[in-house]
């Protein structure tokens, strides 16, 4: 049976009321520069060498954001590709399933090709916008070679 | 109606905050939130809008409200109760987020809301809002030794938190994601936020301690907020996983906590084994150790 409630009392003693040894926080000094990460920060500083190498920190670590993640999906595609290739067998060489396959199993087998297809559509999308970038890259690195 | 104030754990990421909150969240009078952000933003429309346009890490941010608001007006968090959440908030897309979150408490009473979302702590104006939208709130500063912190900080997404934070050590031809600039600067900023709140209404809590020896410190928790703290409370606060935030939601709503919570929610007590504060750091490449001013941090929250 539970307790009656017991009456508030005040914080314990780990409360983080400002302790007698304890610095003041208002007299602790940050050591960063804390705020959410965003390109207009680069345009506040003006160490020119400071937001070359964030701005190069950045850069690499979204790429190997992207490295990652597609790894990933080509693993998931990878895995998927087999398990349908298990059950292409149960169709005839026309395509047709056979003539006692259960409706379910044909309907569950069209949502994992949907679902195959939506995700393709998607994973292109991402390499056109990929590609468009490099190309832009390209162009730029043609044009300089070209004023040289 | 006088509604029961919410319990905040203010921390930085990777303090255990997931786990104590889902523990403090089973409390028969207390009902624990996944992470709803709401006071990241003025307008609730805000939390659409992308936070960072350089390294993402935000793409999951309403997940937590949205998980929200499904459970408590539907009971349950499947696809339909999810487009229900987001029709929510688009109707309330232009309302301030305190009356949001206010909405929120109403409808969750009698029960106490328990909620954490680390990226509070990245703006004392964050926390101060929470302070405006319910003075009675009680707030734990959760911490944790500086080294795992930052280890687990480093291991989640390569530092991602760290860099969405901006935790960047320059050098004179380098620049590297450095976690204990994020560990240290967020804890200045929710001490410097707790010397605007009585201190009745806040308590430091060191996370180890809890891991080691649970019950009595969320008996102690409990009595400091007047919930009960009968067997049966503590007994239902050994299983965070019990939860309905304790697990992956639908595919449109899958986050709103840690995704290592969320793969294993359960909790076992144990004593975490803490090193040094001066040991050589792995996340470097220079092997140095933690800065003197983390050190001298970690030092008044008790670290040796």
């Amino acid at each position: 049976m539970a307790k009656k409630k017991n009456d508030k009392q005040s914080a314990p003693t780990q409360a983080a009321s400002p302790q007698p040894k304890e610095t003041p926080a208002s007299e602790r000094q940050y050591i960063g520069d804390i705020a959410i990460s965003r390109a207009a920060q680069e345009a506040s500083d003006d160490n020119p060498l400071r937001t070359e190498l964030r701005r190069e920190l950045v850069r690499q670590f979204v790429l190997k954001k992207f490295r990652r993640n597609l790894e990933h999906h080509v693993d998931q595609i990878s895995g998927k590709q087999e398990i349908a290739e298990t059950m292409e067998y149960l169709f005839d060489e026309h395509g047709n399933p056979p003539a006692n396959m259960d409706l379910e199993e044909i309907g569950r087998r069209r949502k994992e090709l949907e679902g195959q297809i939506r995700w393709l559509e998607v994973l292109t999308a991402e390499l056109r916008s990929r590609l468009s970038s490099v190309k832009e890259i390209e162009e730029s690195a043609l044009a300089a070679l070209g004023q040289d | 109606m006088n509604q029961p104030p919410p319990i905040f754990i203010l921390a930085p990421p990777r303090s255990y905050t997931s786990l104590i909150n889902a523990m403090l969240g089973q409390h028969p009078e207390c009902f624990g939130l996944p992470e709803l952000m709401l006071f990241n933003v003025d307008h609730l429309k805000d939390l659409w809008e992308e936070a960072s346009d350089e390294v993402g890490a935000d793409s999951n941010r309403r997940h937590g409200l949205l998980r929200t608001v499904a459970e408590i007006y539907a009971g349950e968090q499947g696809a339909d109760a999810i487009e229900m959440a987001g029709h929510w908030a688009l109707r309330r897309r232009q309302m301030d987020t305190r009356d949001v979150y206010r909405e929120i408490r109403d409808q969750i009473a009698p029960l106490r809301i328990v909620e954490k979302s680390p990226a509070y702590t990245i703006e004392i104006r964050r926390m101060q809002k929470m302070l405006e939208a319910f003075p009675e709130a009680y707030f734990i500063h959760l911490v944790r030794h500086p080294i795992p912190q930052c280890k687990s900080v480093m291991n989640l997404n390569h530092g991602i938190f760290a860099l969405f934070v901006n935790a960047i050590e320059y050098g004179d031809d380098t620049a590297n994601i450095e976690p204990q600039i994020a560990w240290h600067d967020l804890n200045i900023n929710i001490l410097r936020f707790l010397e605007q709140v009585s201190p009745e209404r806040q308590l430091r809590l060191r996370g180890e301690l809890l891991m080691a020896e649970p019950e009595r410190h969320l008996r102690e928790i409990c009595r400091w907020i007047g919930l009960r703290d009968d067997e049966a409370a503590m007994a239902a606060m050994m299983h965070p996983e019990n939860s309905p935030f304790a697990c992956f939601g639908p595919v449109d709503a899958l986050f709103g906590n840690d995704p290592n919570f969320l793969r294993r929610p359960n909790f076992k007590p144990h004593e975490p084994q803490l090193p040094a504060l001066d040991s050589p750091l792995e996340w470097r490449e220079d092997r140095a150790p933690l800065r003197p001013e983390v050190i001298d941090l970690a030092q008044t929250f008790g670290y040796e």
